[in-house]
């Protein structure tokens, strides 16, 4: 059904699942990209709420996407206890999702610090969606 | 006696769903169908009851003809018959009009209780679907169309670049008050635009006096009704 049903229906089940309190919003996900674009980005936040899950010790999250002409670019947000970025090098998960975004071209950020909370954003480049825009305008 | 018609590409589904309702008092069916455009045809010249539809059907998808029916034969109800559990497909099925949503894994009684209930005009969905699951998973869609808040989208670091860059800081600048590269200030202040979605230096100045980053410079200038 496309990535936008996908990720209410993760958010919905996560917040039943650890009580913590999801918010998800978006601005111009109401259409469908290219597999490879849903499939990441649905990963990247299901990896992300995850890690909120197991170790941010957080009450709130939040979800955002926003879709402009050329790129995805999504951001996770928890008030939880943060961690000190130089010192957990050993991210399994986040290197994960990294590889995954750069394979695609995008990048993955992660802004945090002890007792601040943990931003997670990425950005996709939406490459098919460009091509055939680029198409369209030549025929 | 309820009559029904079966829609599903699948002859042996179709010919278990028969045996299965004829086999109940008070069912009969009226009418099989192998695609949705069939279906919808023999749902109008029929008239029957109730349909039960499968959800994915070649030509006319079951969707697409349950809606139609709930137009066409308002007094048919339809049950959709489905393999997926997911709250986004149950959501569609009841916007389309259906009045039961049926999983293909449940038991056989359930299939014949949600024709009963589609009946006597009740909703039925088969467990573990609930209807509270539903509307929770429409509400939450209903919500997500707010638009993001695009400043809680800014890392530390963009929301430096932000509030030097609407001060009218170069890059060079910005990477000497930051102890950065001009390179790398150049994408934190790249990246920092497209969350906003904003293009200009007039976009980013106006932005950052509309969220008290910046006191309007001239008192008289025209900055939006929040600027006082």
């Amino acid at each position: 059904l496309g990535l936008l049903p996908a990720l209410l229906s993760h958010v919905e089940r996560y917040q039943v699942r650890t009580g913590l309190h999801v918010e998800l919003r978006h601005d111009g996900l109401d259409r469908r990209f290219a597999p490879p674009v849903e499939i990441t980005a649905y990963r990247v936040v299901q990896e992300a709420l995850t890690n909120v899950a197991r170790h941010a010790d957080a009450r709130n999250a939040s979800v955002q996407l926003l879709v402009d002409d050329d790129t995805l670019t999504l951001a996770v947000r928890d008030d939880g206890r943060g961690f000190d970025l130089p010192a957990s090098r050993r991210t399994g998960g986040l290197s994960g999702m990294r590889e995954r975004l750069e394979l695609l071209g995008g990048t993955l950020t992660v802004d945090t610090a002890p007792e601040r909370g943990t931003l997670i954003t990425a950005e996709l480049p939406l490459h098919e969606g460009a091509v055939t825009s680029f198409e369209e305008d030549g025929a | 006696m309820i009559s029904v018609v079966v829609a599903d590409d699948h002859p042996i589904v179709r010919q278990g769903l028969r045996a299965l309702l004829e086999g109940e008092d008070g069912c009969r069916v009226v009418g099989e169908a192998s695609d949705g455009l069939t279906a919808l045809e023999l749902i109008n010249k029929l008239r029957p009851d109730a349909a039960i539809l499968d959800v994915q059907l070649p030509d006319l998808n079951g969707l697409e003809v349950a809606r139609r029916t709930h137009e066409e034969v308002p007094g048919c109800r339809v049950v959709m018959l489905s393999m997926f559990a997911d709250e986004p497909y149950v959501l569609e099925a009841l916007r389309h009009g259906a009045a039961a949503y049926v999983l293909k894994a449940s038991a056989t009684s359930d299939l014949i209780a949600a024709v009963h209930a589609a009946v006597e005009g009740r909703r039925y969905l088969s467990a573990p679907l609930t209807e509270r699951a539903i509307e929770a998973y429409a509400r939450r869609a209903a919500e997500a169309s707010r638009p993001p808040d695009r400043y809680e989208m800014l890392t530390t670091r963009e929301r430096e670049v932000l509030q030097l860059a609407a001060q009218g800081l170069s890059n060079a600048e910005i990477g000497d008050r930051l102890v950065i590269s001009p390179r790398t200030a150049e994408t934190h202040r790249a990246k920092m635009l497209r969350k906003l979605g904003l293009r200009t230096q007039t976009e980013l100045v106006r932005f950052a006096v509309g969220r008290r980053l910046l006191a309007p410079v001239e008192p008289g200038a025209a900055l939006g009704p929040e600027a006082t």
